[in-house]
């Protein structure tokens, strides 16, 4: 396995890097890291949870902290001094995944299962006084427990290593196996929100469009997966170009770009796959869909009367309304997240550059200030920063912040586009290009981390960060 | 089942041949035991070799290297490379400097020649299919392809082309024709492609 040389992001000199090597089933993938300013970054623990099979017979008393569910067939108390053996019967690695999304999350700095002092499983198994000299102030363990026909107990407890008690406990109850992995995404964002006081955002998904070739011929898909890159599902097949895809408010369904019948036409797909609607499919240009807050518009690019201009269309009605009117490209609207005004990019003075338009009084006004091309913007979920595609010699992606107007280049790879904040407005999900394709990368806003993620073989471009899964 | 007409510039430089040097002048005496070389149509006051006496070959010259210039079928009279009919051919296909849509001297020759075979033929229409490279972002290219092909569609129009024979279509960065990440890839990619049918 060799490792990647990776590119880093801008304002440390010093990097770590390390490989983490998953093998689910399907394929193998690889999430390589770079991270930088660790300095701020909180040590934690997190521990390999233990795998045990439940015996039918034992009544199952729930809802009681310090009881185990089960009686394990082999006692796994006196053999804590090493990983767990039964790890690599499990159906998953919860502990690996929890320490991978809150590593991405660039917060957290978790500790190597190879410098950990012990591997307990229950709160009695803890020795504290072992943990303090590491520096580490919290600590995960767990169990996974096998409770037959493809179920199983999760059982989690998160602790204060200071102050030697738990701080959360949960117990998951009947999870399917493929559950799973959601299960240990909530976990992590159980953990992010009560160390950080922000809502986590790893059980959530993406979309992006992938790109293969064989022989001649380009084969097209548009997946949504896990936020770390996993369980990707296509939901579009197509020998024909597919972009932009776009969450809806409720998480339910996709618009999109699809060149299918030849040309750009926007199409609307649930992702339960009960419905395809094609919305836009005028002469000229349809693309750059963009759902409103509220879920019931999308603003669209269409060029049918004359030059690619911003309209907003009723989904339900179809009818459209015309939101600019010049001979310059405008396109690649968004909504502010009140709903009351969009941003977008046009190059009305040259190159393209954002600006803003207000739905009441439709007035427009220029945003984007810093060197000669900005593009792309996508506004954080609290309104307050503006990312974009910058160019000034490369193509970076950049953060405006709309209170202070202070801009920064976040990023250091090459090509970069398509910027996507994560629900909890922390992080950045953007495409860009290595080694001659195109892969997908998370940048924390503070700039400080960044990771690669390569969600499959071939190309992939075009990422969407979904909204919250769930209401809070 | 249409097919796209693929036009070649023809590569016009003839080989040639064996540059041999100019053949010595040996006066006449007794048996003329030289060729003389001369360009066919110029007379150099010697006598026409079909004149001469017996063993004696003229050979006109048969490569073009002292014909006055290539491509030209105008200025030789006589000249054998009159009947080759030489024209000019082009590719369908206007390629465009970064960030660029307006049409050049030499792209405008290039529409011209198609827009003069889309006049020759009624039943002819054609799609103008615009993409661009890599660089900046799918949205804004998408966009920009399709001025590049408006562009040649405004082309056409001026030189005759009636407007509904014409289709626009951008593909913006979706469709290169060379993936790599370089500038002679992106040279390549930034296109405006006719398709005549």
């Amino acid at each position: 396995m060799s490792p990647f040389v990776v590119l880093f992001s801008r304002a440390k000199v010093t990097f770590v890097f390390c490989i983490l090597l998953f093998s689910p089933p399907l394929w193998a993938e690889l999430t390589i890291e770079i991270s930088e300013g660790y300095d701020n970054a909180i040590p934690i623990a997190i521990v390999p949870f233990g795998f045990e099979t439940a015996v039918l017979s034992v009544a199952v008393k729930e809802g009681q902290q310090g009881l185990e569910a089960s009686k394990p067939s082999e006692s796994k108390s006196d053999k804590i001094s090493s990983p767990p053996l039964s790890q690599e019967k499990a159906p998953l690695d919860l502990a690996q995944v929890v320490a991978a999304n809150l590593r991405r999350s660039g917060q957290f700095k978790p500790l190597l299962n190879s410098s950990m002092p012990s591997y307990p499983t229950s709160i009695e198994q803890i020795e504290f006084r072992q943990w303090r000299p590491l520096d580490i102030d919290n600590m995960l363990i767990g169990k996974l427990i096998d409770q037959g026909d493809g179920f199983y107990q999760v059982d989690m407890r998160f602790m204060d290593v200071l102050r030697k008690r738990q701080v959360l406990g949960k117990r998951w109850n009947q999870v399917p196996k493929e559950n799973l992995r959601q299960i240990a995404h909530q976990i992590s964002d159980l953990i992010y929100e009560e160390l950080t006081g922000i809502r986590g955002a790893f059980n959530t998904q993406i979309a992006y469009v992938t790109m293969r070739k064989k022989g001649k011929k380009r084969h097209y898909t548009l997946e949504v997966a896990d936020s770390d890159g996993f369980n990707a599902q296509a939901i579009l097949k197509s020998t024909q170009p597919i972009m932009s895809p776009s969450w809806s408010p409720d998480g339910k369904k996709l618009a999109y770009v699809s060149f299918e019948n030849g040309r750009s036409e926007v199409f609307i797909q649930s992702l339960d796959g009960q419905y395809r609607h094609k919305v836009a499919s005028f002469k000229g240009i349809n693309s750059s869909p963009a759902w409103s807050p509220d879920g019931k518009k999308l603003a669209l690019t269409l060029s049918k009367d004359g030059s690619a201009d911003i309209y907003i269309m009723d989904v339900k009605s179809r009818k459209l309304q015309r939101l600019t009117k010049r001979w310059s490209i405008e396109t690649e609207a968004i909504w502010a997240p009140n709903g009351q005004s969009l941003f977008f990019n046009s190059d009305r003075r040259g190159q393209p550059q954002v600006f803003q338009v207000f739905l009441d009084t439709l007035e427009i006004r220029r945003v984007s200030f810093e060197g000669r091309y900005n593009a792309n913007p996508e506004i954080s979920p609290n309104g307050r920063y503006l990312a974009m595609v910058h160019g000034q010699g490369g193509f970076n992606i950049g953060l405006l912040d709309l209170y202070t107007d202070e801009f920064n280049v976040l990023t250091d790879t090459f090509l970069d586009e398509s910027p996507s904040f994560a629900p909890n407005g922390e992080m950045i999900l953007y495409a860009m290009n290595r080694n001659g394709r195109g892969q997908l990368a998370v940048v924390a806003i503070d700039g400080n981390t960044s990771q690669i993620l390569r969600v499959k073989n071939g190309e992939v471009r075009e990422p969407a960060w979904g909204p919250f899964l769930t209401q809070q | 089942m249409f097919q796209l007409k693929k036009i070649f510039a023809v590569v016009a430089v003839a080989s040639l041949g064996a540059c041999s040097s100019p053949p010595d002048y040996i006066e006449r005496s007794g048996e003329p035991d030289v060729i003389v070389d001369t360009a066919p149509g110029v007379h150099d006051g010697l006598d026409d070799g079909s004149e001469g006496g017996s063993g004696v070959e003229v050979l006109p010259l048969n490569s073009g290297a002292q014909s006055s210039g290539y491509g030209s079928t105008e200025n030789m009279d006589g000249d054998p490379m009159k009947n080759f009919q030489e024209v000019e051919m082009f590719e369908p296909i206007i390629y465009f400097e970064l960030d660029q849509y307006e049409l050049t001297d030499q792209n405008t020759k290039v529409v011209k020649h198609f827009a003069q075979e889309m006049l020759n033929n009624e039943r002819l229409t054609v799609k103008i299919k615009g993409h661009t490279d890599e660089r900046g972002t799918p949205e804004y290219n998408l966009a920009l392809g399709e001025r590049r092909a408006k562009s040649v569609a405004e082309a056409m129009m001026l030189f005759g082309v009636a407007e509904p024979r014409i289709e626009v279509i951008s593909y913006g960065e979706e469709m290169p024709v060379d993936a790599e990440s370089n500038e002679a890839a992106w040279q390549k990619n930034r296109r405006a492609e006719l398709e005549i049918r």
